[in-house]
């Protein structure tokens, strides 16, 4: 097993990235808000404008990432006592930190698909996010990040986390629009 | 923590210095010098004042409201308008159930075809001035002079050109002035409800509102879906060389909310009187004063000051020193208006847009779009189980990575389950003298009478003293003693060449002789250097072979798995009596040079000698 952790970027560093990366992916949706309520609330444009909705935008999905990952790896360090998972856990993160970008790059088509961005808004992010997490799981068993009598065990923790986000924002949402 | 420290500093100034910064707003100095304005803007400012002279508390649901609309009516009539009249109408607050009333100004400026197609051109002109009842918001102290003064003397300019140059247009066109319009959209809902009758709302074609015209910028909205109408817009601004700009896409949006019926979003430039007929699928145009080309994302409408409407300074002092040029503003959007009247596709166009308003209720459907996202969560779950269940056969999950435990089989290996994993030491059936159990132990006794006990562990050593005190049945097991003669090294044997002094093994096992071979005959400096050669560093091969249990078929020196590649101890486990002779199993620890020296002897004295012959 290869423990890469060790060998690359320190915590912080990495931290920081996913964060401003989370801040990129919720960008656009989030001037839209601060735009809506910093005028209904009569706030000034030191208040309301791009930079504040860019840091402002990425504190909850970060926060909640952080959250839940913290649980789910100790979780599987409790379960299976390999080192391991800590390269697997430095990977993901990585990863997410692509798949923000990514998210952030396609949000521009917004700004020519404005009518589509609801959809867009609903359906793309956890397909990619789902997609890129189930294919860097895939790398990473084949980097031997993780012993092979690990994979279920690996797979259903992590995939099983992100899929539960997702699914109950989606239901939330759905009972909300039907209401 | 120095860099967690670092880099969230780093974080912090990019933070602060962005959101610090101008809002870097195009300041745009306008050209009007190519503006082909139909109505000047010096008539367009007089048009204001006029307006606005003793006319700054124009408040909804108010007698100055009422005053204001008079004025606008006499104007009107004054412009020739015949047919002008003020429209009352009736309201009861939802909150506070009180009484309200206000007015719609409304003029024609009639075709001569009969069944003409209908234009309506509208702007609210109450404000917010004071509180108009109780139980509402609190008052401006506004004048309004931008929101909407602006907006109604540009309307009125328009009225008068129509009228004075009586222009047959081929279509009527309706000259509206919403009153309790300012905050909501009540006038210009009970126009579209109550006044027009079904034919009207059939035939009008478009709605044209005209709101706070002087801001940095004049944006034409014509709708956020792809029109007819709205290049005509575009050509005609560019062909008259009137600075028209058009909400831009980075506006922010909300989301998953709207105003207007059709999309499914919520943007600045879709907010207004025209929403009602927006939404009842009549073709529109927003002309809006603003500026959304900056970092600032609110409805502003300087670039580089705050928005003055529906504040205490919006007021003629104010708008002439914000935007010195709202004449030539207020010129550009009548100029826009008065010619795409008059243009010749104009009546085809607002025909083509209004049979053709596009029908995109399936966007608005947000339960569809949520449906699919969990159906995506769904069929993700679905692959998830599919992959597990192929995982599960392909590698079973093994017990996770525990490590292996020592563990004493007191009652013999019979108790035990010898597929757990761990290793065991059946110290039932061995015969071993305490210091072979607790090597280094203090006050050790390395003689081995039978009476040395070890006296830190009288308790547990005595007992298995007794215990293992070889019965007539086990006489023939051979011991640590005959394993280790002190003295004699006649009956030592090595089983393989990989074997340290730790195994021992006889050719077919030891009689009842062997038995009698006891430590007293040991050659103890002989046992004391093949002890002190015996390393338990287990060789790569001996690390992976599955533990050995200690049975009584092992000898000294028991093949131990231990966590550490090397490691050494001096002693090892003692060997568990058989019952029977038979062969030992060879248990590896390590090589030893006098291992070899026995191995030596051991075959040139055991060659045509019985082993049994040897005690």
């Amino acid at each position: 097993m290869i423990d890469i952790a060790k060998k690359k970027l320190p915590f912080a560093v990495v931290a920081v990235l996913l964060y401003l990366s989370y801040c990129a992916m919720s960008w656009y949706v989030s001037r839209g808000v601060l735009a809506y309520y910093g005028g209904q609330n009569g706030l000034g444009k030191w208040f309301v404008n791009d930079a504040w909705a860019f840091f402002l935008g990425g504190i909850v999905p970060f926060v909640l990432y952080m959250v839940i990952s913290r649980f789910i790896f100790r979780s599987l360090v409790l379960k299976t006592g390999g080192g391991d998972i800590r390269s697997l856990k430095y990977g993901l993160e990585l990863t997410l930190i692509a798949v923000n970008i990514l998210l952030f790059a396609l949000k521009f088509m917004y700004l020519a698909l404005p009518l589509y961005a609801t959809l867009i808004d609903a359906i793309i992010d956890p397909v990619i996010t789902l997609g890129f997490v189930g294919l860097y799981l895939f790398y990473a068993f084949g980097r031997n990040y993780v012993e092979k009598s690990r994979y279920r065990l690996v797979v259903g923790q992590v995939m099983s986390a992100f899929i539960a986000v997702y699914g109950i924002v989606a239901f939330v949402n759905l009972i909300l629009a039907l209401v | 923590m120095l860099q967690l420290i670092t880099a969230i500093l780093v974080a912090v100034s990019a933070f602060i210095f962005t959101g610090c910064a101008d809002g870097g707003a195009p300041k745009h100095e306008i050209d009007y010098s190519g503006a082909n304005h139909v109505i000047s803007a010096s008539v367009m400012e007089q048009k204001l004042e006029e307006f606005m002279n003793g006319r700054e508390d124009r408040t909804s649901f108010t007698k100055w409201e009422s005053a204001a609309a008079d004025y606008l009516y006499e104007t009107l009539v004054s412009y020739g308008y015949d047919d002008a009249r003020i429209e009352e109408m009736t309201f009861t607050d939802g909150k506070s159930a009180t009484r309200l009333e206000s007015q719609n100004v409304i003029a024609t400026h009639k075709s001569a075809a009969d069944g003409a197609k209908n234009v309506v051109i509208g702007a609210y002109y109450d404000n917010w001035y004071s509180t108009p009842y109780k139980g509402a918001a609190a008052g401006t102290k506004g004048d309004g002079a931008l929101s909407n003064g602006t907006g109604v003397a540009t309307l009125l300019a328009v009225a008068e050109y129509l009228k004075s140059e009586d222009i047959e247009l081929g279509f009527d066109v309706s000259i509206v002035f919403f009153g309790a319009s300012a905050t909501t959209v009540t006038g210009a809902s009970y126009y579209y409800e109550e006044h027009m009758t079904a034919a009207e709302r059939r035939n009008t074609v478009l709605m044209i509102e005209l709101q706070r015209l002087g801001g940095d910028h004049i944006y034409a909205f014509s709708d956020a879906r792809k029109t007819k109408r709205e290049g005509f817009f575009d050509g005609i601004a560019s062909a008259n060389g009137l600075d028209i700009y058009k909400p831009t896409q980075k506006s922010p949006v909300m989301t998953m909310a709207y105003s207007l019926d059709g999309i499914p979003y919520l943007q600045w430039a879709h907010t207004g009187v025209y929403s009602v007929f927006f939404n009842k699928s009549v073709p529109t145009l927003n002309l809006v004063g603003g500026n959304w080309e900056t970092i600032d994302m609110t409805d502003a409408e300087f670039a580089d000051r705050s928005s003055v409407s529906f504040t205490k300074n919006d007021n003629m002092d104010v708008l002439k020193e914000y935007c010195p040029d709202y004449g030539d503003k207020m010129a550009t959007a009548a100029t826009l208006v008065i010619k795409s009247l008059t243009d010749g596709e104009f009546l085809e166009t607002m025909v083509y847009d209004k049979e053709n308003f596009p029908d995109t209720d399936i966007l608005l459907k947000q339960w569809i779009w949520y449906l699919i996202a969990f159906a995506v969560v769904i069929i993700a779950s679905l692959a998830m189980s599919l992959v597990n269940r192929r995982l599960a056969k392909k590698y079973p999950i093994s017990a996770p990575g525990q490590p292996q435990q020592m563990k004493m089989a007191v009652f013999g290996m019979e108790y035990e389950d010898k597929s757990s994993g761990d290793i065991f030491i059946d110290v039932k059936n061995v015969s071993i003298e305490a210091d072979e159990i607790f090597p280094g132990i203090p006050n050790n006794d390395n003689t081995r009478s039978g009476g040395n006990v070890d006296p830190i562990f009288p308790m547990y050593v005595e007992p298995l003293r007794q215990a293992a005190k070889p019965t007539q049945k086990e006489a023939d097991v051979n011991t640590v003693d005959e394993v280790f003669p002190p003295r004699d090294e006649k009956d030592v044997k090595i089983g393989d060449d990989r074997s340290d002094v730790s195994v021992v093994e006889k050719a077919d096992g030891g009689t009842e002789n062997d038995k009698n071979n006891s430590s007293d005959n040991a050659d103890a400096a002989d046992v004391d250097s093949v002890k002190n050669d015996v390393e338990t560093k287990i060789d790569a091969s001996a690390a992976e072979e599955p533990p050995k249990v200690m049975t009584e078929e092992s000898a000294v020196g028991a093949n131990v798995k231990k966590p550490q590649a090397a490691e050494k101890s001096e002693r090892k486990p003692a060997p568990a009596k058989r019952p029977s002779a038979t062969a030992r199993k060879t248990v590896s620890a390590g090589k030893s040079t006098s291992a070899k020296k026995i191995t030596r002897k051991t075959e040139e004295r055991s060659e045509g000698e019985d082993v049994s012959d040897k005690e």
